[in-house]
């Protein structure tokens, strides 16, 4: 025990011990805050309280300040076991955060990627796209459609049924018709195709957002979370078109602002100044 | 369900940075300082 303190008093003996020592215990505090925030984040406020506690203990066990050679042993080990648990159980959210990391800041530069045809036929894309959000709106169709300016993994089309067709309003209101077995799902479109329909998203884990939202709206906030898409939503219940981009929801999407929304993912249009007009989270 | 389209409160860039720097998360500030203290005397005091 004296020698724990004399280590303590010897870190603040010096000059330089005290600098470095205060630059030690800021960059711990914030390390400390950085997991507290992400866990917060990804509702794990409870986990906190008792990581810490094990935190703590596995470091004052692990350490000999007092005898306990079996618990030092086990305990030594625990935080290296706590990381690899974290890691596994957090690992969407941290390919989140590791995606975030490494976007470009700027959408102009997310969007930059070629499709196989023409400006001109990206535009009529964009225009058969709005045109069939518009038509499903006013007629109450539920519909999810996901924007991809990269390429779709596999697996991700593997959950619904390929397509691969040029897109037009009328497969779009055929897809989604309530009727037609792939009406369930998400729709991929890149460029000016349909890759595939009846895809299943991961919903997002937020617990915050409006009770009004329902499943929809939450698996395009989700696939948005892990991603670079762009998903279009129309409510089934209300009509209203909505776009998530970035784990973020905007609603009340007219025709014009959709337009605007594709012709920047698409990379026809400069980035200007975002609306704001997100849903705030209560 | 806030209407979207209401304008945002305006605040300073200053007011801003004292809001996020002393309001924004205090609790977990408060626990990440406490924590942060505990965890840095029993590492350096091994």
């Amino acid at each position: 025990m004296q020698q724990f303190f004399e280590n303590i008093a010897n870190s603040f003996s010096t000059v330089e011990g005290i600098v470095f020592s205060v630059i030690d215990i800021i960059v711990t505090m914030l390390l400390v805050y950085a997991v507290l925030i992400f866990l917060k984040k990804n509702n794990a406020t409870r986990l906190m309280k008792y990581l810490v506690v094990v935190i703590v203990l596995s470091i004052v066990i692990g350490s000999d300040i007092v005898p306990m050679p079996v618990a030092t042993h086990i305990c030594s080990n625990i935080l290296v076991i706590l990381l690899i648990i974290g890691l596994i159980v957090f690992a969407p959210e941290i390919k989140r955060v590791m995606w975030k990391l490494a976007s470009p800041k700027t959408a102009e530069n997310s969007y930059t990627t070629k499709y196989d045809c023409s400006d001109e036929e990206l535009r009529e894309a964009i225009d058969e796209i709005v045109r069939a959000t518009q038509y499903m709106s006013k007629k109450d169709v539920g519909a999810l459609i996901v924007i991809a300016p990269d390429n779709v993994p596999e697996q991700n089309l593997e959950s619904g049924t390929r397509i691969n067709a040029n897109l037009s309003c009328s497969l779009i209101e055929c897809v989604f018709n309530p009727k037609a077995p792939l009406h369930d799902g998400a729709v991929y479109i890149r460029g000016n195709k349909i890759l595939a329909a009846g895809c299943f998203l991961p919903l997002t884990q937020q617990t915050d957002l409006d009770k009004e939202l329902g499943t929809r709206h939450r698996a395009a906030i989700g696939i948005t979370e892990q991603s670079n898409y762009l998903a279009i939503i129309v409510s089934e219940e209300t009509g209203i078109v909505s776009v998530a981009r970035n784990g973020e929801l905007a609603r009340y999407y007219d025709s014009q602002m959709l337009k605007d929304v594709l012709e920047q993912i698409y990379g026809l249009k400069a980035v200007g100044k975002p609306k704001k007009h997100l849903l705030k989270r209560k | 369900m806030k209407d979207v389209n209401n304008e945002e409160k305006k605040q300073s860039k200053f007011g801003r940075f004292l809001y996020a720097i002393f309001v924004n998360n205090l609790p977990y500030k408060i626990a990440a300082i406490v924590c942060g203290a505990v965890i840095w005397l029993l590492m350096a005091g091994m």
